[in-house]
């Protein structure tokens, strides 16, 4: 039976993101155990919406924001979309832009891209991870939604095969374990290929890097983030921090793990918003956090799960109303 | 069973012949490699007397005699101790615990051995260093059949053979030391074998081989030293980049490991001594590779940064790497001096920073290429570029790492102006034409215009051709 209507959010509005979008902010906070956060540097591809621009400027006082935009033809709507003076608009696609910008700061990097990983998004990863300095957070936001293959390749290979054969023609046949098959480009298990592809760029980056560096100065990265969600499409967010040998007791001040979105391993974190009233909201808000579910679910008519799914997100949840702007 | 009579038949008796040494010793080494050895010791020795001081008055003088069949390499580079020579220089392999050289180009404890197996039969090193001296005479021949100085044959697996060199005269500890002049080293090796003495014949053989040597020995020589080969002096040109305010060479350094590395990427237009485009990397002071123009360097790999081939688009490209070590084994070199250890950490840490830095020379290089391109469709009337490049000034790498207040920098990146920004469209005025020939049509043509390799410039010259004759006057 089809899910009946009122259970689905309009999808447009992105609520799954803009959750992520919070809890990133609320990470990024902690990052000012090794520089007051405000001092960071911000690099993202703001668009047309500069969404996380404008949280992480509002929410986190940083003022040194770099907008990397690869439109170039549209340079006047972004002029005109660019809702705070200190966000500096560069033109030209991340890898080209992230090379001619300087590193000698503290950054936050969103590489947050719309489609699946290629070659050139690992190169992007790679200069960050070979420049940032220690205690910069890098953030790679990837479309895992399964890929569109042509009929042609289709019938010339079958599924499984011309899956992988695109992995290798998206990323380079070099950066493809032996053990990745086309299985493994499936459903969610796609968002933990691209993830492991990620890490291995980043092993090999800080592997070359560290050759000269004495012990104390050896960079590590430290995984933070691995969401899973599905604003209709399936997307991939993972992430963490560079951190330098001698930095690490300042890492441990950070306690990142003890935000309970934060997954320093391979297991995911799902982002799963229930679909609920406002009334149900604000009635589910005044019982969390701790909660009496058992009531809620008697008084609401709520499952468990949406109510659980809930409690782990109240804190970042959306709520949509209709305003006029005038 | 009497087992004092009878062999230990479990025991595999896996003792070189000294056959199968010298034979894999030799092996893969050429002739220039074998030369390029001994001319590494000599230059190790101005090393050790000079440091990083001027090698003014030091000499190294290299002779091939083909007529008279002999080569010779001398030099008053300071000499060799014999207790150096006893623990060091005549051992192979170099013996743990042997005392450090500092600094040296020689490393791997076989260098002078390989060449001098190499080159012939009959070896005479004579040295005289600061206290003592020493002269040694080899006959390979005799001392590969083991035939001891009673002239008897010896059987090598019963013996385990005399792996030992004898000075055939030496003094030590003398208490009156040796006046500085008269310190060096003298090598001559006869009884060439035949290729060597062909090598010595042909001309071009020997123009190489100077050319390669000077090109390794490019810092030494510049630094002073005298070197030469059948009496041609070896010159080499001072390196220096292209800088100005607006264009500046970008530079990385590391200096606190055992390893000291720094690295420049920028641009020159210095051509003279077959400096060329590419890379080149110097360990102690000794160029290993250079001019590098493919993958070693960083050309066309497409991880973790994009780069594209060498092209003679990039001619102007220059990237200079010196690693310098306290200890040559600590430097990612091969044994041959010819290529570097792939797999060292040194070596993949330089590398990633070599190629970021090359990166952005290309980048500026490819803009400058542009540049041209938009001027001569005069879409642009300035170019910034092209005008940075002619206002530059040559400087030595020497004085590029100094700043304004002397301070040393660390990770620059390459500096250059913005480039001017082109029209999209050509001027109204204008009117572009196309059209498409066959190839057969287009050969002959683009034969006739050899200087251009662009079709486009090709139509334009045709019809330039057109004009001037059809249609001006």
């Amino acid at each position: 039976m089809a899910k009946p209507s009122f259970r689905e959010f309009d999808y447009r509005l992105r609520p799954a993101k803009r959750v992520e979008r919070k809890m990133l902010c609320e990470a990024f906070r902690r990052l000012s155990f090794f520089d007051p956060v405000e001092n960071y540097r911000y690099i993202g591809f703001g668009s047309t919406t500069f969404a996380d621009f404008s949280l992480i400027h509002k929410t986190l006082a940083i003022t040194d924001m770099i907008s990397i935009e690869i439109r170039t033809h549209y340079e006047a709507r972004f002029e005109f979309n660019r809702p705070f003076q200190c966000i500096q608009m560069k033109y030209g696609s991340s890898s080209t832009v992230l090379p001619e910008l300087t590193w000698d700061r503290r950054v936050i990097v969103w590489l947050d891209y719309e489609g699946h990983l290629t070659d050139s998004d690992l190169r992007d990863v790679a200069y960050i991870v070979m420049n940032a300095a220690s205690g910069s957070m890098l953030v790679v936001s990837l479309n895992v939604g399964r890929y569109k293959l042509s009929q042609t390749r289709l019938k010339k290979l079958g599924l499984q095969e011309a899956r992988l054969e695109k992995l290798k023609e998206d990323v380079g046949s070099d950066k493809v374990p032996g053990d990745i098959l086309g299985e493994d480009l499936e459903g969610w298990d796609m968002a933990h290929t691209f993830r492991r592809l990620i890490m291995n760029e980043i092993d090999q980056v800080l592997r070359d890097g560290n050759g000269l560096r004495s012990d104390e100065h050896k960079v590590k990265f430290q995984p933070l983030f691995n969401f899973h969600y599905s604003d209709q499409a399936k997307m991939l967010t993972v992430g963490g921090v560079l951190c330098e040998k001698r930095d690490e007791a300042v890492l441990q001040q950070c306690q990142f793990e003890s935000l309970d979105f934060v997954s320093t391993d391979a297991t995911p974190y799902k982002i799963e918003i229930p679909v609920l009233t406002p009334r149900e909201q604000s009635y589910l808000d005044k019982k969390l956090p701790q909660g009496a579910i058992q009531e809620a679910i008697e008084k609401v008519g709520l499952t468990e799960r949406e109510i659980q799914n809930y409690a782990r997100v109240y804190r970042y949840c959306p709520m949509f109303v209709e305003v006029e702007l005038s | 069973m009497n087992n004092e009579e009878v062999k230990d038949k479990s025991l595999i008796n896996a003792y070189p012949t000294k056959d199968l040494f010298i034979s894999m010793l030799v092996r893969d080494v050429t002739l220039r490699d074998a030369i390029g050895d001994l001319l590494d010791n000599s230059v190790d020795g101005a090393l050790r007397l000079r440091g990083d001081a001027s090698y003014e008055g030091l000499w190294v003088h290299i002779e091939l005699n083909a007529e008279e069949g002999f080569f010779r390499i001398s030099d008053n580079c300071g000499g060799i101790p014999v207790s150096v020579a006893r623990d060091y220089v005549f051992c192979f392999g170099r013996a743990e615990g042997a005392e450090e050289t500092g600094h040296s180009i020689g490393v791997f404890g076989i260098g002078m051995k390989r060449a001098l197996f190499r080159l012939g039969n009959n070896f005479r090193v004579e040295s005289v260093a600061q206290d003592s001296s020493f002269t040694m005479e080899v006959d390979v021949d005799e001392w590969r059949q083991g035939i001891d100085k009673a002239g008897d044959q010896v059987d090598e697996t019963e013996t385990q053979a005399d792996w030992t060199f004898r000075f055939s005269d030496y003094e030590e500890d003398q208490e009156e030391e040796y006046p500085e002049e008269e310190r060096g080293t003298v090598v001559r090796v006869t009884n060439l074998h035949p290729g060597v003495i062909e090598a010595f014949k042909i001309d071009n053989d020997t123009t190489s081989l100077i050319q390669e040597l000077r090109r390794e020995h490019l810092f030494s020589i510049n630094n002073g030293l005298e070197i030469t080969v059948s009496g041609v002096r070896l010159e080499a040109p001072e390196l220096k980049l292209l800088e100005s305010d607006d264009l500046r060479t970008a530079y990385w350094e590391s200096l606190d490991e055992s390893v000291e590395a720094r690295v420049y990427a920028g641009v020159s237009e210095q051509t003279e001594y077959g400096v060329n485009g590419g890379w080149y990397v110097f360990c102690n002071k000794r160029l290993v590779l250079g001019p590098e123009q493919s993958k070693t360097t960083g050309w066309g790999i497409k991880t973790p940064i994009r780069i594209p081939e060498y092209h003679p688009q990039f001619y102007r490209f220059r990237g200079y790497v010196f690693l310098d070590a306290e200890d040559p084994r600590d430097l990612p070199w091969n044994t041959a001096k010819t290529n570097m250890d792939r797999d060292s950490p040194v070596w993949r840490t330089v590398f990633q920073h070599m190629v970021d830095l090359m990166r952005s020379v290309i980048d500026f290089l490819n803009k400058v290429h542009n540049e041209e391109g938009h001027f001569r469709e005069e879409r642009i009337d300035d170019t910034p570029l092209q005008d940075a490049i002619d206002h530059a000034e040559f400087v030595p790498l020497s004085q590029i790492v100094h700043d304004e207040k002397t301070k040393p920098r660390e990770v620059t990146k390459f500096v250059a102006p913005e480039p001017a920004k082109p029209q999209r469209r050509p001027a109204p005025d204008r009117v572009w034409i196309r059209y498409a020939i066959t190839n057969a049509e287009y050969e002959p043509v683009k034969e006739y215009f050899e200087e251009l390799d662009k079709a486009s410039d090709i139509g334009r010259r045709i019809f330039d051709y057109f004009f001037e004759r059809e249609i001006e006057d």
